[in-house]
């Protein structure tokens, strides 16, 4: 009897090792296959539109852009279009969709809550109504500054915006270190109605010009954009995600609780507010640039757990490669679904966030049943 | 040595703990033990360093607790909380080695992979390691989280590292069955015969008076009677402290006092 026992150890000890080593062989898989889907979208991105680009076409361009002796012919046409309008804006989703992935990662992390996210809880329509309201004043368009410097101040606008709402709903749904999903939730409600009061109040006092751009924007959209643009928002998109990626161990240990991270060895108050302010970093940009782009930041990191489970140090990197796939595939969508014109993005993405969100409630309600 | 003294702590006009002292020397385990709101949970959290009491100091070595950084105090000392919630899902070996990810940057290397399954082993939950936390019962993930906490200061690791260290356990044991409750408790036993100073909050008499070297007894924020379970144990302090009549006798096999409820 106990020599049986001993060998049923060992072969459970044995399929332990093995299952974990499966693990740790499919995690590379995984991300290798996530960012060959992200490179298939930006390719799509670059090639599909009202003109059709060949991929070699797109190729010998970018090899010439690079510097590269070309010995081919380049349509000109397809020069400017790739590199004019195409380029910067697949940079734009990809920029776009992993900040606003990695963002509601982080949040998720920070709330102990997986329904955290920067549209539901009013990071975003608090960025919004600061962008807006530099737009309706004219504010972004001082003849004093230089031009670069002019591009600079909607996405710090809109971060400011971020900041105060993100602090708000922080200060408001946590008391000792715990926060209340249901206060965050309707503080989340309460800042986006005293928001979405705030930008009626803003367009109904808007000519006509201004409406028409406003509206467009609100609803998120990621057309217009320009070389200018990306590059004043990509530096602050890029770097703060950076930190966000190396902040995975503290989100990790902040997910057992406040007093638990402290235990662990982290300084918790340092890491919150870190954490608060890059999140409304990178969303201000976004959002600045944008519109509001709602449920990327809840649908990418629930997808990401599903195949890597949470731990953090997966899931934020995995979220930006996912977030930025997801949302340059659905600007493709969005530019072909009801061509010629061209669909808000942010329309798509609540048509397909929404249910994703009632899904994910279920799937709570069914977990508490139990 | 974690030593506390004239520990004063008030909370809405309510004296939570008044004038307490207490010492952990290293390789002892300390039981407190003391009716609901005695104040045992607090006076864990300020030997922890997590809250700062209104009077008195804490010092471990001699230093004030203020002056460490919370990543040297992680080295030196593990606290268990109750009720932990982790509301993701993560499989059992990444819980316990969040207890080392302060410590260490790359902290799924091999070695505190190994570290990770020591501990797991020595509160017999090793056959959970690939299982995801969220499904584990309240026994099951309340002997994971004891082995998170092992492995922060790694008090079954080589001489060295299991130098000065300290254990904070809250009702280390309140959901487990009897046979882990004895594991557990010898494993924190053993810890200690290798160094390791125990805290640890309990609330079965007779278990306390077999694994500890020295009860305090709680109640209302102050300390009523401390000493080793064979001084001071007797049916007048137990009266006292929990408002029960016990009898008190020699336990049959082992050399402490037994507890018997009337």
């Amino acid at each position: 009897m106990e020599k049986n026992i001993g060998r049923d150890d060992v072969i459970k000890q044995r399929r332990l090792r093995l299952s974990k080593d499966l693990i740790y062989f499919l995690r590379p898989c995984l991300i290798g296959f996530l960012i060959l889907i992200m490179l298939g979208a930006v390719c799509g991105s670059l090639v599909f539109g009202s003109v059709k680009i060949p991929i070699s076409q797109m190729f010998i361009v970018f090899g010439k852009a690079l510097g590269f002796e070309i010995l081919s012919d380049i349509v000109r046409r397809d020069e400017v279009i790739l590199l004019g309008i195409r380029l910067p804006r697949t940079i734009l989703c990809v920029l776009v969709g992993g900040g606003l992935a990695i963002s509601g990662a982080a949040l998720q992390g920070l709330f102990r809550n997986p329904l955290a996210d920067p549209s539901l809880i009013g990071v975003s329509s608090g960025a919004a109504l600061a962008a807006v309201s530099i737009i309706v004043l004219g504010v972004n368009d001082l003849a004093f500054l230089p031009n670069q410097l002019n591009h600079l101040i909607l996405p710090l606008g809109a971060f400011t915006g971020g900041l105060v709402a993100t602090l708000c709903v922080y200060i408001i749904a946590s008391y000792q270190g715990k926060t209340s999903i249901s206060t965050m939730l309707l503080t989340g409600i309460a800042i986006n109605a005293l928001a979405s009061a705030g930008l009626g109040f803003l367009i109904f006092s808007s000519d006509d010009q201004q409406l028409r751009d406003l509206n467009f924007w609100l609803l998120g959209s990621l057309a217009g954009v320009t070389w200018y643009k990306v590059l004043a928002i990509a530096p602050i998109v890029i770097v703060a995600s950076t930190f966000l990626v190396f902040l995975g161990r503290h989100l990790n240990a902040l997910l057992l609780g406040e007093r638990e991270a402290f235990y662990i060895g982290f300084y918790v108050e340092k890491t919150k507010i870190v954490i608060i302010v890059l999140v409304a970093l990178i969303t201000g940009a976004c959002v600045a640039l944008t519109g509001i782009i709602g449920f990327i930041g809840l649908v990418v990191p629930h997808l990401i757990r599903l195949i890597f489970g949470s731990n953090n140090k997966f899931v934020l990197p995995c979220s930006v490669i996912l977030g930025a796939g997801l949302l340059t595939t659905a600007d493709i969508i969005s530019r072909h679904i009801v061509w010629p014109a061209e669909l808000p993005i942010g329309i798509l993405t609540s048509c397909v966030g929404g249910p994703f969100f009632l899904w994910l409630i279920m799937r709570q309600k069914r977990y508490q049943v139990k | 040595m974690l030593v506390a003294e004239k520990i004063c702590l008030g909370r809405n006009g309510n004296q939570i703990l008044d004038d307490i002292t207490i010492s952990v020397p290293y390789a002892k385990v300390i039981a407190v033990v003391g009716p609901n709101g005695a104040g045992k949970s607090s006076l864990l959290s300020i030997l922890s360093g997590a809250i700062s009491p209104d009077l008195g100091t804490i010092r471990i070595d001699g230093i004030e607790i203020q002056n460490w950084t919370p990543a040297n105090l992680s080295i030196r000392r593990a606290v268990l909380s109750q009720n932990i919630q982790l509301d993701f899902s993560f499989n059992c070996l990444d819980v316990v080695l969040l207890g080392r990810s302060a410590q260490n940057i790359n902290a799924s290397s091999n070695a505190e992979i190994k570290i990770a399954e020591v501990a797991l082993e020595k509160t017999d939950a090793l056959h959970l390691i690939n299982r995801n936390y969220s499904s584990l019962s309240g026994g099951e993930s309340q002997r994971v989280q004891l082995a998170r906490v092992l492995a922060q200061i790694n008090c079954f690791g080589n001489e060295i590292d299991r130098l000065n260290k300290f254990l904070l356990l809250d009702e280390p044991i309140s959901s487990l069955d009897l046979k882990h409750q004895q594991k557990l408790l010898s494993t924190v036993r053993s810890a200690a015969k290798r160094g390791v100073g125990v805290f640890v909050i309990l609330h079965d008499l007779n278990l306390a008076c077999m694994f500890a070297d020295e009860i305090y007894f709680l109640k209302k924020g102050a300390v009523i009677k401390k000493g080793t379970p064979a001084q001071v144990v007797c049916p007048a302090l137990v009266k006292d402290v929990f408002e029960v009549d016990v009898c008190v006798k020699p336990h049959p096999i082992r050399d402490c006092p037994h507890i018997t409820l009337l």
